[in-house]
This record gives C-alpha cells, sequence and structure tokens, in this order.
C-alpha cells in the first residue's frame, strides 16, 4: 500500500465513530422518551436521568417513571392496567399507551434512524 | 505478475475500505425525512409514518387521512347516530330500505368471511355484544358478566350475516336481531382505505396504525419496516417482524378490553356460538395484504383456538398466522416462524403447524 491508501485508510477508520452517531445502530436502546397527553406533546425527556413524572390525562393522573434508561407507567387511573402491565420500555421505537386516559409513551432512538421498531402491532 | 498481483490486493483492499463505509451506510434506517404523527381519533389511537419525499406533503396526506378517519367511524360506529346505527334501526323493524352505500362494501366483505370462518367472526351479533356491555369503554365496562339465560336468549335468536339480503342500494334482514357491530373488521378496513389514500397522494413509504392494526407500503429508505408485535403475557414485544411492501400485520388479543368480576377476566372477544368469551388463546396475528381481511381473520382465530386456529386459518385462505395460548407458547405455521424474530429472552416455546 502507498502512504496515500494509509491516509485514505486512517480518515475512513477515524470516520467511522462519527457515522455510528450519525446513524446509530439497528437495535440501540433509546436515549429520550417522548410523552404525548391527547394530540399534543406533553413532554420530551432523556433516559438518562431518573424521575417520576405526574401525567394529567382525561381520567386523572398517570404516573410515569423513567429508571436506568427505561421508562414505564407506574399507575394510572384506567380500569384494564394494561399500561402498567406493559412493562418497561427502552428501545426505539417501543410505545405505550393508556388509551382511557389519553396519555402515550415513546422511546426514540439514538441518532437519525434509530427506532428499532418502526411501529408497534398491539 | 507480481505487479498485477500488487495492484489487485490494493484495489481489493480500498475496495473492503470502501464496502464497509458504504455497508454502514445502507444498514442506517435514516430517519432526515420521517414524518411521525400521534394521537386520538374517535376513541382509536392512531399513528402515521411517512418516510422519504417532501414534509409537506406528508403532512397534507395525514390532515386528508385523519379527516376519512373521521367521516368513517361515523359511518361504522354502530352505538350513536350515523349509518350503521340507522340501519341496525330499520333491521329491527323488518322491511327493504335504501342502504347507506359506504356500508354496503363492508357488508358484502365481512358476509364473505363470516361465513368462510364458519361463523366465528360475526358481526351481526351486536345485541351479544352490548348485553356484556362492551360496546363502549367511555364508561369501560365493569361487569358483572350477563346471566346464562340472557346469554341464551340472544344466542337463541341467531342474528348471521347470511340474514342479510341486498338487492343493488336496497338491503333488508331476514331476522329482526341481526344488529351490525363492525369492531371486529372496521378499523383494518379504514388502515386498508387510508394506505390507498396514501397512494393516491404519491406517498410511497408509510404505515398506517389504527389501535396496532397496521399497513405498511414501501420502506424505511433501505431497510424493511420493523414492527414489534405485543407480547400478551408479559411486558414489552414478543417478536418484531420485517414487514413486505403493502402487508398489514394484525393482532386481536384478550388484554385489550376487559373486566374484571370476582377475580374472574371477561374479555370483549366473543365466541358467537356460546355467547361467553373465547377461550384459551391470548391473542392471534395474522400477517396478510390487505388489513381488512387480516383483522377478521384474527378475532376468528382468537375465537378458534388452540384446537381449530389452524383449519379455521386454512378455510379462511391465512396464509400467515401466529397464536399465543394462555401459558405463552406460541402456535405458528412454518412460513411465519420463519419471519419471525422473537424479542424475549428466553423465546417462548414454539409449535409449528403444518404450512398454511
Amino acid at each position: 500500500m502507498t502512504r496515500g491508501d494509509y491516509v485514505v485508510l486512517t480518515l475512513c477508520v477515524l470516520a467511522l465513530p462519527a457515522l455510528f452517531v450519525r446513524y446509530g445502530l439497528p437495535g440501540s436502546v433509546g436515549t429520550q422518551a417522548r410523552i404525548n397527553v391527547g394530540n399534543a406533546i406533553y413532554a420530551q425527556v432523556p433516559l438518562s436521568r431518573a424521575r417520576v413524572m405526574r401525567v394529567p390525562g382525561s381520567l386523572g393522573i398517570s404516573e410515569i417513571e423513567i429508571r436506568d434508561g427505561q421508562i414505564r407507567f407506574n399507575s394510572s387511573p384506567c380500569q384494564g392496567q394494561q399500561c402498567v402491565h406493559s412493562g418497561w420500555a427502552k428501545r426505539g421505537g417501543e410505545f405505550i399507551a393508556c388509551v382511557p386516559n389519553r396519555v402515550s409513551l415513546s422511546v426514540l432512538g439514538q441518532g437519525a434512524g434509530g427506532d428499532y421498531y418502526d411501529s408497534i402491532n398491539f | 505478475m507480481r505487479a498485477l498481483g500488487y495492484l489487485w490486493s490494493q484495489r481489493i483492499e480500498r475496495g473492503f475500505v470502501l464496502a464497509a463505509l458504504l455497508g454502514l451506510c445502507a444498514c442506517s434506517r435514516g430517519n432526515d425525512t420521517l414524518y411521525k404523527e400521534s394521537g386520538y381519533a374517535m376513541g382509536a389511537l392512531v399513528e402515521f409514518t411517512v418516510y422519504g419525499g417532501d414534509e409537506a406533503r406528508a403532512k397534507a396526506a395525514v390532515a386528508t387521512a385523519q379527516s376519512d378517519l373521521s367521516f368513517l367511524h361515523g359511518v361504522f360506529d354502530p352505538w350513536h347516530p350515523g349509518s350503521l346505527a340507522r340501519m341496525n334501526s330499520l333491521f329491527a323493524l323488518g322491511g327493504r330500505f335504501t342502504a347507506a352505500t359506504s356500508v354496503l362494501p363492508l357488508i358484502a366483505k365481512s358476509t364473505e368471511l363470516s361465513q368462510r370462518s364458519g361463523g366465528l367472526f360475526n358481526p351481526a351479533i351486536g345485541n351479544l355484544i352490548r348485553l356484556w356491555g362492551f360496546q363502549t369503554d367511555d364508561p369501560p365496562p365493569k361487569g358483572p358478566p350477563p346471566t346464562p339465560a340472557q346469554i341464551a336468549t340472544v344466542l337463541a335468536q341467531q342474528p348471521r350475516m347470511s340474514d342479510l339480503r341486498v338487492y343493488g342500494v336496497e338491503i333488508e334482514s331476514r331476522n329482526p336481531a341481526v344488529l351490525l357491530d363492525f369492531g371486529g373488521i372496521a378499523q383494518g378496513y379504514a388502515a386498508d382505505v387510508l394506505i390507498e389514500g396514501f397512494k393516491l397522494a404519491g406517498i410511497q413509504n408509510a404505515i398506517v396504525n389504527i389501535s396496532g392494526d397496521v399497513h405498511v407500503i414501501g420502506s424505511h429508505g433501505t431497510q424493511p419496516w420493523r414492527i414489534g408485535i405485543r407480547n400478551p403475557r408479559g411486558p414489552g414485544v414478543l417478536a418484531s417482524l420485517q414487514m413486505h411492501s403493502d402487508e398489514s400485520v394484525v393482532t386481536s388479543g384478550d388484554y385489550e378490553r376487559f373486566f374484571m368480576c370476582e377475580g374472574k377476566r371477561y374479555h370483549h372477544i366473543l365466541d358467537p356460538r356460546t355467547g361467553m368469551p373465547s377461550q384459551g388463546a391470548a391473542s392471534a396475528t395474522v400477517i396478510d395484504a390487505e388489513t381488512t381481511f387480516a383483522d377478521a381473520a384474527a378475532t376468528a382465530l382468537m375465537v378458534a383456538g388452540v384446537k381449530d386456529w389452524h383449519a379455521v386459518a386454512k378455510a379462511m385462505g391465512v396464509k400467515s398466522a401466529l397464536l399465543v395460548d394462555d401459558a405463552g407458547r406460541v402456535y405458528m405455521d412454518p412460513a411465519t416462524a420463519k419471519r419471525i424474530h422473537f424479542e424475549v429472552d428466553p423465546p417462548p416455546p414454539v409449535v409449528l403447524s403444518e404450512p398454511l
């Protein structure tokens, strides 16, 4: 290989981390979550900071917990508790909704197109 | 020759580096032009995803889709004043009348699918649904369940889709007990209609998700759309599926709507034979080109349960299906098994059926 080849190769190797950051990896965990109430965005929060949020929906308060890069419904005023039983969400594109209370949360993947799931069949 | 070999090795090395970089880009699911919108439309959770092209066009197409969905809801809601509610009240009176033309295509489709399912998919049992209180989520049904005598009375009326007679734009029911509730098919039908609207608007890559009934066209850039299938007996996603273009996946599950009474769970998918919630299956998933078909078939397979799902799927013409039983075992055909990627660790026990 010529010196020029080594330069090109070095540049390519150096560019790799930037490409990973730019495009993310399929299956990468989410870094943020978006919480919707009704048809509006209520909050967009990082998953890196543990917290409990009390989100007012149409029936009452849904309690949403963020911990260890994951997010879940701790409690909700709905009857079925389907949202609570859905457990933790952490992968980009994961989505949990409390339809009766009109509160939903979706995990946003890292980087552009980082969502592992494009949509959820439920 | 040595010089030629050297040149080749140079080219191969350069090729590898270039291929690695290009490969990385190709694997990316870049969403520079990914437009997503979700919200509630007439009681259903709806999500639209459009990839590629002009964002203004995507926004306009989604706005039209939302408007179409509102119209369809008005047509197919049997429990509030509207086209279907009017027809149901006229079925009860007897005689021929002019049908709402927007309803006729789904009546024709439902009649065919009901027959192919051996009556397990039966949208004529609206009175049974109302008896259980599953006609509304607002307020949600609370029980108690109806008495066996009440159920027997409604079942004895034997409402079927075949009781309907269509004469052009006129219709009559030979059974006054027919009360149409398209809860097991209307959302799938709406997903098909909205996807057709997207195509007409020039949208090539999109997902329409209506309360979990998913229809996709195109792809997410260089990658197929990846859909997560909810775990009916645990948290999160059970499995994922990479979709072909113009394909649908629909799941019916016992976790969607239910009430508890004296420690027992009563869910909303009713077995038209017994008048009781179906038993044995926690969820049934059907993959098909048409969401309308997949929706009705998923309902029928839920009712059929573990013992009969395969026979009913064959009778209906289902080509790809997956059933989860109460214990979390997964039943599926070999073609589905090839496409499904389990997202739970350890993966669930699988019972493979004969091909469909």
